[in-house]
């Protein structure tokens, strides 16, 4: 196995001061963890179906470790976190919204 | 070989190192009660002396089931459960389904029967919702006090599952960091422990044991953070999503949508002759049956089975109730085969290592004994480095007090189980005997000194586990020759387990090394 991922920059990544380190806990920690939780609900909105009609609800469930992972170590790897946590954010938002969407629509329900 | 920048690498020795610091001792009790929790079934045939019959669920049990329906109030005729305890008793639970007002939660409430399966007699009954009825019995003590301590370290719902699944992602991030910042994955699969210095001896070995269990490591991380969030999370945000919160629709799209209801009462057709058919299909006795909507003319009964000779999963038929007619393999969710199906299948095999019966268990155990080694290790390698530092030498000292404390504790509670088995609430000793016996541990932990410690608790561990066999026989536990004469072999097995566990134990209190060390670092010892 030969994964070559050597970082190519020309200043110190995390620069100069804590602030970047902070920003990666920040990143790394809560946000990836509310990114995956999105991801995962947000998943049974455009995962296939599948001949059984399950599979967008099953594979969010057994993704869910693994889309955290993914997106954990993406926010600890990428030189730059604040471009890494803008991305997650970014993801986090896009699956976000049918996510409330639907608490909207079950909280009118539950009004009436 | 995997190249990383150094300030990559640095990034993930860190994150490897702290994840450890933060939750490994957590995470080594975790995982070291799931290595125990393999063999939760041998365990619980162990505990009561064996089972009653070797097949519970093979024996004909229709006329004793049409008896006890009888004996219910008739609302709680509507669902009924099937399988066998530890002990070779049917478990039989008559129940309806009804909000708990204690949860806010619709659930299963019903009646609980332990019954013999050669006479039919109620041996014990209990009336309540599922989550208070199930594993009550006293025969069931042990084995769920264990399962419950490496499912939620006993926390209350859902806080012990969130715990459970944050350390399964703590082990994930461990494994994962671990094979990024191991630059020769295949020589450290064949690294020999240097003998220049006892720092670079125990990290030799804390890098065997990491490589080869890595895979290992993953898949259980993997899979146990599954189990942990999808029920206690995941379920009810895509029951938002996708149902409006309604889970009870996402739970029966997921297992597929029952049959259309027809409550014309019609008589239930021979359960024996239905299991008699699924055990012929399936190529195993039944595991689990549940009948759903008993006495009705939209009666459907679905029989569970273990994983048959050569296959990785175990099936489910499903029959019509009133008729008797086998209506195919059920998919364990929806109602076609996919791809969900398969994956979410291999979830418990890849979990609890049941697949390959005994054997495969036995692997999975000491592959999880094997991650057990890893974690204490590792933690003694980032406190062996701040050697110095008075902060992290008093962690140094818990650390060899939960490694060894945590089965000391599990053995305590296995004693007390055996001192009040039939005579009292084994519930309350078993999880009595396991308090009891941490708190002896963290004060031998802190009167003892440090040099002293690893001997002590290990001649305590080694000594509770070779008396285990003898509590047992001596409290009217079932002796050797008779277990054996009743195919209660599992007994004598387990007995035998106990006293190998207890000599190792005893050899490494005398100084003999015969396994690894569970030593704190002692001043001036690195290199």
């Amino acid at each position: 196995m030969s994964v070559d991922t050597t970082e190519k920059t020309t200043h110190p990544p995390d620069g100069p001061g804590r602030g970047p380190l902070i920003a990666r806990w920040i990143v790394a920690g809560p946000l990836v963890l509310i990114a995956s939780i999105l991801v995962m609900a947000g998943m049974t909105v455009w995962f296939p179906e599948g001949a059984a009609g399950i599979n967008h609800l099953a594979f969010p469930l057994l993704l869910f470790p693994a889309i955290w992972a993914l997106l954990f170590f993406y926010a600890l790897l990428d030189a730059r976190p604040w471009r890494a946590g803008a991305v997650i954010l970014a993801l986090a938002v896009a699956n976000g919204i049918p996510v409330v969407s639907a608490l909207q629509t079950m909280m009118q329900g539950g009004a009436q | 070989m995997i190249k990383l920048s150094q300030e990559r690498t640095r990034r993930l020795i860190a994150v490897h190192g702290w994840s450890a610091v933060v939750c490994g001792l957590f995470l080594y009790v975790v995982v070291l009660t799931g290595a125990v929790a393999v063999l939760v079934h041998e365990i619980g045939a162990w505990s009561v002396g064996g089972s009653k019959v070797a097949e519970p669920m093979a024996v004909p049990m229709d006329a004793t089931l049409r008896t006890l329906a009888q004996q219910v109030p008739e609302a709680q005729r509507e669902d009924v459960s099937l399988f066998a305890n530890a002990a070779g008793e049917l478990v039989v639970f008559f129940h309806t389904h009804q909000l708990n007002p204690a949860t806010g939660n619709m659930e299963d409430f019903g009646t609980l029967m332990d019954v013999d399966p050669r006479s039919g007699e109620v041996l014990r009954s209990r009336e309540g919702y599922g989550g208070e009825v199930f594993n009550a019995g006293p025969g069931d003590a042990l084995d769920r006090f264990i399962v419950d301590l490496h499912v939620n370290l006993h926390l209350p719902d859902p806080w012990g599952l969130y715990a459970t699944g944050i350390l399964g992602l703590v082990m994930l991030v461990a494994a994962i960091s671990g094979l990024l910042i191991h630059r020769h994955l295949i020589k450290d699969a064949f690294v020999a422990p240097r003998p220049s210095g006892a720092l670079l001896q125990k990290k030799d070995r804390h890098v065997l044991a990491g490589t080869w269990g890595l895979v290992f490591g993953f898949v259980l991380a993997f899979t146990g953070s599954f189990f942990s969030f999808a029920t206690a999370l995941g379920l009810p945000l895509v029951a938002i999503t996708a149902f409006g919160g309604d889970q009870v629709a996402a739970i029966e799209t997921l297992v597929g949508a029952p049959a259309a209801s027809d409550d014309t009462p019609a008589p239930m057709a021979n359960l024996d002759a239905m299991h008699e058919r699924s055990a012929r299909e399936a190529g195993s006795v039944p595991l689990f049956t549940s009948v759903a909507h008993w006495g009705r003319a939209d009666s459907q009964v679905l029989v569970f089975h273990s994983p048959a000779e050569g296959q990785l999963t175990g099936t489910s038929n499903l029959f019509d109730g009133a008729s008797g007619e086998f209506l195919g393999v059920k998919p364990s969710l929806g109602t076609v085969p996919s791809a969900g199906t398969v994956a979410f299948d291999l979830m418990g095999p890849l979990h609890f290592g049941n697949f390959a019966g005994l054997l495969s268990k036995i692997v999975w155990v000491c592959l999880g004994l094997a991650m057990c080694y890893v974690t204490i290790t590792g933690l003694q390698l980032w406190l062996q480095r701040r050697e110095h530092d008075p902060l992290w030498q008093r962690l140094a000292g818990s650390v060899e007090v939960v490694a060894y404390g945590t089965p000391i504790a599990l053995a305590g509670a296995a004693h007390a189980f055996f001192l009040s088995y039939g005579r009292a609430d084994t519930h309350l000793w078993v999880a009595s005997g396991f308090i009891g016996f941490s708190i002896l541990s963290i004060l031998v932990g802190l009167v003892l000194p440090r040099a002293a410690l690893h001997r002590t608790l290990a001649g305590c561990l080694g000594a509770l586990l070779v008396l285990l066999p003898l509590t047992r026989m001596l409290l009217g536990g079932t002796p050797w020759a008779a277990a054996l004469a009743t195919g209660n072999g599992v007994v004598v097995a387990m007995d035998m387990v106990m006293v190998l566990s207890g000599v190792i134990c005893a050899r490494v209190a005398a100084g003999l090394r015969w396994m690894p060390r569970f030593a704190a670092p002692l001043p001036g010892a690195a290199t």
